[in-house]
């Protein structure tokens, strides 16, 4: 049997370093000795200040106590994304952590949403949303069991608070920090595994395996291993951003926004003690000037921080582990925070590094199982998001150039299916079930050509009332949630509401 | 009310099991949207006579669609409840598959790893034994789920044995009572329209049936998507070598005992459930099986043979019509039988459910997603043939890329690889894999750092949950003997 791994070295430290250093000092045997490389003269991007509901189980797992990490870094609680002129400028829609409505007698929901809205246009699909009848009433609480459905949470927070906070925690538990910058990596000439990162101040740091969290540069899996990043550029246009913080809200709602600019779309993230923004963008079609001179425009106040601008190209590593190198973060590939999925993407690959941890060796079907893995994650996040610029009605070159790209297969395959059929099709593994799907396409105008012939037969103003008392359940369940800034201030109380892997709160469609 | 362009009226063909559950489901699931079904019941085939239904507990699914009685229904097929099956591979030590998985919390490495660090040997057998099904199954005992996670019996899932000719006569009953159209005649003719469209199917009868849907459920002949329509068939006896099957009744053991038997023989394998009436056995082997001395063995006359086409065909559903079970491909009835593919595929495809448009977009999310089942249904009833002394490692770099995947990593690291559509649970592959010889290199490093003995005392306390659950649970005798009452 080969050789244990005994020691396991991480570059780079941060949101990505910290959390990877923390959950293996958690997850892997005391044995093991982990040490972290990182300089504080390289500042960390720090995108990704929002997160979905999976991070709820990254903690748990940790056994961090929920209202201790909301107070440490700054957080607000999360119920949904608004998306604000997307599909065309007048639309509005949020993709919130929940199911929509009951299916009726073993048919999806949606059929009946659809049949009803023939005879009142003005049903939304946010009607059907507990969480996002919170969202938009700025009110936050945990699911309650006398609830009809349930939902997930996640939280917007300070990202460099969290790294932070993490650090403490991995510090305790014995993970060693160095501080230094790599001169040179020092590879095994026959193998060409890393063996050593020299560092400028002449130390040594020796590992088994190596944990790259370098971010963009990808110092190890890119400079050193060479391994190839493909570029999904020509389906995702963006490749700037500009982030700028202002000052905190007074009344922070539960939700991330997002607005489509001209070029692009501006995020705005209320965080306890500021409030984070930023702006998405082609730099075919904006100048970095322009860009931030619209999301100052658009933040309307006088911002608290210069801007911070960085450059990205779309796309991932497929093999985001080669040799004896793991890409976690930035440096395993980059898809902008629109879906705020960034962390969702470091934890998953921490999640299946410890699953398929190997030994000394490294290799073999383990990493092919790590790097199919999140191939799929990236995978199916792209399309996702591509939907999002793809399907819309906006005059702008740059969204009519969106609109008239060349899509990827699985998604035009996607399309076509809810178009012809209503129908959405299903995966069991990776991001966005049905209701994510559903939000999107109804929210950005795919409309569909017909619903579910057994609803078909039911007339529209029979559905419509039904679905009507669904909706005022749903409104007054969430009315009876507190404030979302009390919320915030007080903590989350009682038993804590289940921490799964899952978007919608593990009880989607009930 | 019926929207105009919805299906009205869906014709199902075939002589079994299929054909019948289809037609009687459709019947019931589509009584509320006006949906006329008729069944044209043609004549089975000799080899067809005494087959058994070994269900899974996935059955009950479609058992709720019904909405019979079950114990009624199981007194109509003279059926019997069942925890899973007794495996008994050739120079090997037994074990048992039970049905449902264990629910035991990952403390702190998944339940399965304590068993490759401690119990290399017997990993099948003694992580088996964690299983309340096992336990019961063996002293003869059974009792249904319960709802409440708290309880060790939320654990149990079941599945039925039933005689399917008896099934047969059960559905067509109930689903005349319910207005299903019934109709016994052959098949002489199937009239192919336009548009890969069927237009019509001519009967014995002199009757010429005419529907806007048509559910092949003919077996492998596949007289109407694969004969009419013409739809290829990929071929996958390479692969599921069994291509005939044999089966004999002999006289019910003393005591009826909530479990199937997988025999491995020198030509295949041998399976044996019991009903109240009778044991069933039947075996699966090849062309050049000796079936005389087989059925001889059992002091019986030689049975009619059944032929069994492992493979599939290119599509399943076509048009207007739907192949279902072996008419749309077979990974054998080994342990996931041919109703249980069928099953799930009908409830596919009443989840996407057409109208008269028939969305390609439709039936390409069908053929995708049921063609996944079918293969997780091939792959797992392929790694049976691990047992075999004679499969090589060149015959196993032939396998498909999907089995041959989950078996490397299972080997090098004890993990199983989660696929978007999976046969059976987890637990089912972890326990077949390791009965059959399979030996994962490793075992999860987190049990190194428990403390001495802390993982015995885990089995310990559970294998105490498990005696206090047994005490109580009555036998298989007094469950069937309170459902009469």
């Amino acid at each position: 049997m080969t050789a244990a791994i005994e020691r396991l070295v991480i570059l780079g430290g941060g949101t990505a370093g910290w959390m990877t250093a923390a959950a293996l000092s958690r997850l892997l045997p005391p044995d093991i000795k982990i040490r972290l490389v990182e300089s504080e003269q390289i500042g960390t991007v720090g995108v990704g200040e929002a997160t979905i509901p999976h991070l709820r189980q990254f903690n748990t797992l940790l056994g961090i106590d929920e209202n201790a990490f909301v107070q440490a870094t700054g957080a607000t609680y999360k119920l949904a994304i608004e998306f604000n002129g997307w599909g065309d400028a007048g639309s509005r829609y949020l993709h919130p952590f929940s199911g929509f409505g009951d299916d009726l007698n073993g048919i999806d929901f949606h059929h009946y949403f659809l049949r009803a809205r023939k005879h009142r246009p003005d049903l939304t699909l946010d009607d059907f949303s507990l969480a996002s009848w919170a969202a938009r009433s700025g009110r936050f609480g945990p699911p309650r069991p006398e609830f009809p459905t349930g939902y997930g949470y996640a939280f917007h927070l300070d990202a460099g608070r969290y790294a932070r906070f993490l650090r403490d925690y991995a510090e305790a538990r014995g993970v060693e920090r160095i501080e230094g910058r790599v001169a040179q990596v020092e590879q095994d000439p026959d193998s060409g595994h890393i063996r050593r990162l020299h560092l400028e101040s002449g130390q040594a740091v020796e590992g088994q395996l190596f944990v790259d969290c370098s971010g963009f540069r990808a110092l190890l899996i890119g400079d050193t291993l060479g391994v190839g990043y493909q570029s999904w550029r020509h389906w995702l246009p963006c490749n700037r951003a500009v982030a700028l913080g202002s000052p905190a809200m007074a009344e922070p709602p539960p939700y991330t926004r997002v607005t489509a600019s001209g070029a692009g779309w501006i995020w705005r993230i209320p965080l306890q003690h500021r409030t984070g923004n930023g702006h998405v963008y082609s730099s075919d079609h904006l100048s970095d000037e322009q860009a931030c001179e619209q999301l100052r425009i658009a933040i309307g106040k006088p911002a608290i921080t210069e801007p911070n601008f960085i450059r990205f190209e779309p796309g991932y590593r497929a093999r985001s582990w080669d040799k004896n190198c793991v890409a976690v973060g930035l440096s395993s590939g980059f898809l902008e925070p629109l879906e705020s999925t960034s962390i969702y993407l470091i934890q998953m690959a921490i999640l299946k590094l410890v699953t398929y941890f190997p030994n000394a060796r490294c290799e073999g079907p383990g990493q092919d199982a790590f790097n199919r893995w999140m191939a799929l994650e990236y995978g199916r996040v792209r399309d996702f998001l591509i939907l999002h610029y793809h399907a819309n009605r906006r005059p702008e070159a740059f969204w009519q150039q969106c609109r008239e790209m060349t899509i990827p297969d699985e998604l035009a395959r996607k399309l076509a299916l809810f178009k012809e059929a209503a129908a959405v099709e299903h995966y069991e593994h990776g991001l966005f079930g049905l209701p994510s799907w559903l939000a999107v396409y109804l929210g950005q105008g795919v409309t569909p050509d017909g619903c579910d012939p057994r609803v078909a037969g039911h007339p529209p103003h029979k559905v419509a009332a039904h679905l009507q008392g669904m909706a005022d359940t749903l409104k007054r369940c969430a009315e009876s949630l507190p404030p979302h800034a009390e919320a915030v201030v007080r903590g989350v109380t009682g038993s804590p509401a289940p921490a799964e892997l899952s978007l919608y709160g593990g009880r989607y469609g009930r | 009310m019926v929207a105009d362009t919805a299906l009205k009226h869906i014709a199902v063909v075939g002589a079994g099991a299929v054909a019948h559950a289809a037609a009687f489901t459709l019947a019931r699931a589509l009584k509320p949207s006006g949906v006329e079904v008729t069944l044209v019941v043609t004549p089975a085939a000799p080899g067809d006579q005494q087959q058994v239904e070994i269900s899974q507990p996935a059955l009950h699914e479609l058992i709720g669609i019904w909405g019979l009685p079950e114990p009624a229904l199981l007194k109509a097929c003279d059926g019997l409840y069942g925890l899973g099956f007794e495996y008994q591979p050739l120079g090997r030590e037994g074990f048992f598959l039970p049905f449902g998985r264990h629910g035991i919390d990952p403390a702190p490495a998944s339940f399965e790893q304590g068993f490759f660090k401690c119990h290399p040997g017997a990993i099948a057998q003694r992580y088996s034994e964690h299983f309340l099904a096992t336990q019961a199954a063996r002293r003869g005992q059974f009792d249904f789920p319960v709802d409440d996670p708290r309880s060790i019996k939320s654990t149990l899932r079941y599945g039925l044995h039933l005689d399917h000719s008896r099934l047969c006569d059960t559905l067509a009953d109930y689903g005349e009572r319910l207005g299903l159209r019934v109709c016994k005649a052959s098949l002489d003719d199937v009239e192919r329209g336009v548009d890969e469209r069927i237009a019509a199917v001519r009967l014995g009868n002199g009757e010429r049936l005419v529907a806007d849907f048509y559910i092949d459920a003919t077996g492998a002949e596949s007289r109407l998507l694969g004969e009419a329509l013409d739809v290829g068939f990929e071929d996958w006896e390479h692969w599921l070598p069994w291509t005939v099957q044999s089966q004999l009744s002999l006289p019910p053991e003393a005591q009826p005992q909530p479990r199937a038997r997988l025999c491995q023989t020198d030509f295949g394998w041998e399976r044996r459930a019991g009903l109240r009436s009778c044991e069933r056995i039947d075996a699966l082997g090849t062309a050049q099986t000796d079936w005389v001395g087989w059925c001889r063995a059992y002091g019986q006359a030689d049975e009619a043979l059944r032929a069994l086409r492992p493979g599939r065909r290119e599509v399943f559903w076509r048009g207007n019509c739907l192949a279902l079970g072996d008419a749309a491909g077979s990974a054998t009835p080994l342990v996931l039988s041919e109703l249980h593919w069928a099953c799930k595929a009908l409830l596919l495809w009443l989840e996407l459910y057409p109208d008269k448009r028939l969305s390609n977009a439709l039936q390409g999310e069908y053929n995708r997603r049921a063609g996944a089942m079918l293969a997780a249904i091939r792959d797992f009833h392929l790694a049976h043939r691990l047992a075999e002394t004679g499969v090589t490692l060149e015959q196993r770099d032939a396998w498909p890329a999907s089995l041959r995947f989950r078996l490397s990593l299972f080997e090098t690291q004890g993990r199983l690889w989660p696929e978007d559509e999976e046969a059976v649970p987890q637990e089912a592959w972890i326990i077949l894999l390791t009965g059959l010889g399979v030996q994962p290199a490793r075992y999860d490093r987190l049990l190194d750092a428990l403390p001495d003995g802390q993982l015995a005392d885990l089995h310990r306390r559970i294998q105490q949950a498990l005696d206090r659950a047994l005490a109580t649970m009555p036998t298989l005798s007094k469950v069937l003997a309170r459902d009469a009452g």
